[in-house]
């Protein structure tokens, strides 16, 4: 029998994964037969191209409810959330919308009653808010436009949402904030039952958060049926009565969060898997090692607001954090590749210190960079693997201009060796190898240049288990030698294995440092999600 | 047996004839190869006069003027710059000013051409390296201004004059080839090592295929660029110069249209509009092309008008053929 519902009956996989889970019998509780379902999903699959997004997801989400949906990047919290609201056609399984099958294609959901609120926002900028507002479904009269009732149309959705805009303002004009709400105004036009927002407040505030969250529990409190997706646990816990937990595509389980706590979900959200490994990586690793070599003293640049850091020769710092925490936008500023508006980052060495005032002089004084998007940044996909090789190392190659060939290919093939490049065809067009190799080839590079400090974006995105792992290798390899490493990585997994000490990051600061003796992944998650201490108060009082 | 290819475990590389490999590197060059040979063939049946030594030796001379143009051109494509609209009035300066300094000896003149055309690549440069802006604009605004500028100075009279040195490159021959023919030879073979072989032309190659991951690899890209619109000017140089030799006399609007015709030349050569690919040997058949294209037009005796239109409808035909050829050889 397959479980449509809850995990009443799990499969025997997650009873090894969650022994918690038949400790507290109370989180699997069943919801009352008779209760009416606004939006259910049966073993709902999605997959692009190889990529499986969603694999046998099943969710009931109950009339006049705000539902969460929650799970780490990449877990498939957005593809469900498309699928529900009819957007992708699943290859699997089916969507039930108050009982009726939902066809695909927006037409089908905007008259199944379905609003969808991205991620993105989606309004014209140089159009007004009335006029946002009312796109696709302009009222007309004699067939013009009839600006008289979309003035009026626009006015009573504000008024709906208890904010006060002026139907005439540009959109353009408006702060983020507002622009979110004409967002949510445009989605509540055709008067939908079921509203699903993907991280609505990921541009607010906290008070404009709180805004926010108390209109949707008015809308909630109108019969409105919300289904939520956000980073941050604090709003899931104050707004929604169950969540449901994704991970790596699948469903893990479905919670009610009145008998959840905050350490119960992050728990959930993570997984438990590989931690003995984990741990003994982490014995492994000692903490004496060299002089600080790069030091940064309260940078400043977009999205990072004033960070401090250091790194020791031989030392691996990891830098987690959410997408969109400020992680990529913290490296390219120490590196020089945003402007900065304050701060410093000084690179010392040999007994020299210098100042890396531009990403020209990064490179210059030893610094060297894989970036996280490696087929337009990190190689160059129409050239030889020989030419990318050579790029970083031009002047040494060349004598009075003149790239000297022997050396090259000498230079070229010996590094094709060391990062085990297959095919070790130094030749060949970069385009035609395997991400895994791509990356190999993006890394091996800046071996020659002998680099003091190595900063790496996602080494292994995209990468293949065995190429991860020998990617892995090359970096403990280069900490053997005296490099300093900053690690940036959405995969917790690596960022424990491969850091002697985490960063984690959020909203453009760091919110916490751990030691590779304290990190897992709990802890990572718990820095580097919003939940303050106004929600560890009310968990305390439902305890 | 020593060029055998070991592949990889297992697989044999299948043999490939070597006009197919070439084919498959530059489909373009190889087809503007045949269209040449036809042309050449219809030439020596169709039209009297055509193999005369007045002609040829005219012809040889005008592509050499052209062809300085078109090699300097190929690292303006090739660096993803698309074009240097600048060289008209860079040319028509350097004429201008070599003729009007030579009475003071080609010692003094011709470096004051040189330095005159560079202070455009600094210009261009400025704008399209250091302020990232689109290559085709910046230089159609220098173009403007400095043809403004030029016009001004001048007034649109002729200026009159020569050296020994630029008189007999201009018109002398050497086994019955032009000299200044022979000096496009060799600046052709120095063009070829400095974008195959040099470090400037890894780093051009690498900024015109993807300027963003060069700048990740640590090149200086605005560097390259504005030494690229340096390499422009001095092509644009040793055109003006000897041209002015050639005729003992410059006027500004002496090389309208060099523009165009260098880019059609290294578009049919097979150097890609998007950067990143080109061959030095591709735009030397490209120029040698366009020009016996407008040699057979005006012996043909087709109207001004209509060697302009012909000029046009070749570029746009050679840009399709390129595309699909090499869509086709799953190149692009």
């Amino acid at each position: 029998m397959k479980a449509v519902w809850g995990v009443s009956t799990p499969e025997p996989r997650s009873t090894t994964l969650f022994p918690s889970l038949y400790q507290e019998p109370s989180v699997t509780s069943q919801i009352p037969a008779s209760s009416p379902a606004a939006i259910e999903a049966t073993g709902v699959s999605k997959h692009f191209g190889g990529v499986h997004a969603l694999k046998d997801v099943s969710i009931r989400i109950d009339s006049g409810t705000c539902h969460a949906i929650v799970g780490a990047n990449g877990a498939g919290k957005s593809t469900l959330m498309k699928v529900l609201a009819g957007l992708y056609s699943p290859n699997e399984g089916q969507v039930l919308v108050s009982g009726q099958p939902l066809s695909g294609g927006t037409v089908a959901s905007k008259a199944a009653g379905i609003a969808l609120v991205h991620q993105e926002l989606s309004l014209c900028p140089d159009l007004t808010v009335a006029e946002n507002i009312c796109v696709g479904t302009t009222p007309t009269k004699h067939g013009l436009v009839d600006r008289k009732a979309m003035r009026s149309i626009a006015a009573a959705l504000c008024a709906r949402l208890g904010v006060n805009i002026d139907p005439d303002t540009l959109v353009g004009q408006l702060p983020a904030t507002l622009q979110q709400f004409v967002e949510i105004a445009k989605a509540l036009r055709l008067d939908p039952q079921i509203l699903i927002l993907d991280e609505p407040t990921a541009s607010l505030t906290p008070q404009e958060t709180d805004q926010l969250l108390e209109l949707l529990e008015s809308l909630r409190d109108q019969g409105v049926t919300i289904v939520y997706i956000s980073h941050r646990l604090r709003e899931i816990f104050e707004l929604c009565s169950r969540a449901t937990v994704l991970r790596d595509g699948r469903l893990v389980e479905h919670l009610d969060l009145a008998e959840t706590t905050t350490d119960r979900l992050v728990e959930s959200m993570v997984g438990q898997k590989l931690l003995d490994q984990e741990q003994h990586e982490r014995e492994e690793k000692t903490d004496s090692f060299g002089e600080v070599v790069l030091s940064v003293d309260n940078l400043w640049a977009p999205g990072v607001f004033g960070t401090s850091l250091e790194v020791r020769a031989g030392e691996v710092l990891g830098l987690g954090g959410l997408m969109g925490s400020g992680r990529s936008e913290l490296v390219r500023a120490i590196l020089g590749l945003e402007p900065r508006s304050r701060g410093s980052v000084t690179l010392s060495y040999d007994g020299h210190r210098r100042t890396i005032s531009s990403y020209r002089s990064a490179v210059r004084s030893g610094v060297a960079f894989v970036p996280e998007d490696r087929r337009t940044e990190g190689v160059l996909l129409a050239r030889s693997v020989r030419e990318n090789l050579a790029l970083p190392s031009l002047t040494a190659l060349s004598r009075f201009g003149q790239i000297r060939t022997k050396a090259l290919k000498k230079m070229a093939t010996g590094l094709a060796g060391e990062v085990n490049l297959r095919p070790a065809n130094t030749s060949a067009t970069v385009k035609l190898l395997s991400g895994g190799n791509q990356q190999k080839v993006a890394f091996g590079r800046w071996l020659p240049t002998n680099p003091r400090l190595f900063v790496l974006d996602e080494p292994t995105a995209g990468v293949d288990v065995g190429a991860k792992a020998e990617i892995h290798e090359l970096v403990r390899n280069l900490t053997a030698k005296g490099t300093a490493v900053i690690v940036v990585s959405s995969d917790l997994e690596e960022l424990l294995s491969l850091s002697d000490r985490i960063a984690v990051l959020r909203d453009g600061t760091i919110t916490g440092e751990l030691s590779a003796a304290e990190a897992d992944q709990q802890a990572i998650v718990r820095l580097g999600t919003h939940h303050d201490t106004t929600h560890q108060r009310k968990e305390a009082a439902h305890v | 047996m020593s060029d055998t290819q070991i592949a990889p475990a297992g697989k044999v590389a299948p043999y490939v004839p070597p006009l197919r490999r070439k084919f498959d590197e530059n489909p373009t060059a190889i087809v503007v190869t045949g269209a040449l040979i036809a042309l050449l063939l219809f030439a020596a049946v169709g039209l009297d006069g055509f193999w005369s030594a007045q002609n040829l030796g005219t012809l040889l001379r005008n592509s050499a003027f052209l062809g300085f143009v078109a090699l300097a051109m190929t690292f303006v494509v090739v660096s993803g710059l698309i074009i240097d609209l600048s060289v008209v009035p860079q040319i028509a300066l350097a004429a201008i000013v070599v003729i009007a300094l030579s009475p003071h000896g080609i010692a003094v003149a011709a470096p004051a051409a040189i330095l005159a055309c560079l202070g455009f690549a600094i210009v261009n440069g400025i704008g399209a390296g250091l302020m990232r802006g689109n290559g085709v604009i910046v230089t159609l605004a220098t173009a403007t201004a400095g043809m403004g500028v030029l016009n001004y100075i001048t007034g649109g009279a002729q200026y009159s004059g020569n050296t020994t040195l630029l008189s007999w490159i201009g018109n002398a021959s050497v086994a019955g080839i032009p000299v200044v023919f022979l000096i496009f030879a060799v600046v052709a073979v120095l063009a070829h090592n400095l974008l195959s072989a040099t470090s400037f032309g890894y780093s051009l190659r690498a900024t015109g295929t993807n300027r963003g991951a060069a700048r990740i690899a640590g090149l200086n890209t605005t560097r390259t660029l504005t030494l690229t619109f340096a390499v422009s000017s001095l092509g644009a140089a040793a055109a003006g110069m000897a041209l002015a030799g050639y005729s003992s006399s410059a006027v500004s609007t002496m090389s309208a249209g060099y523009d165009f015709n260098a880019l059609a030349a290294v578009v049919i050569g097979g150097t890609s509009l998007f950067g990143g690919r080109g061959s030095i040997l591709g735009t030397v058949l490209g120029v040698a092309f366009v020009q016996v294209l407008l040699s057979v037009l005006s012996l043909a005796g087709l109207p001004f008008q209509w060697q302009q239109f012909v000029q046009g409808f070749i570029i746009v035909a050679t840009l399709a053929a390129d595309a699909i050829l090499r869509r086709r050889g799953g190149l692009k």
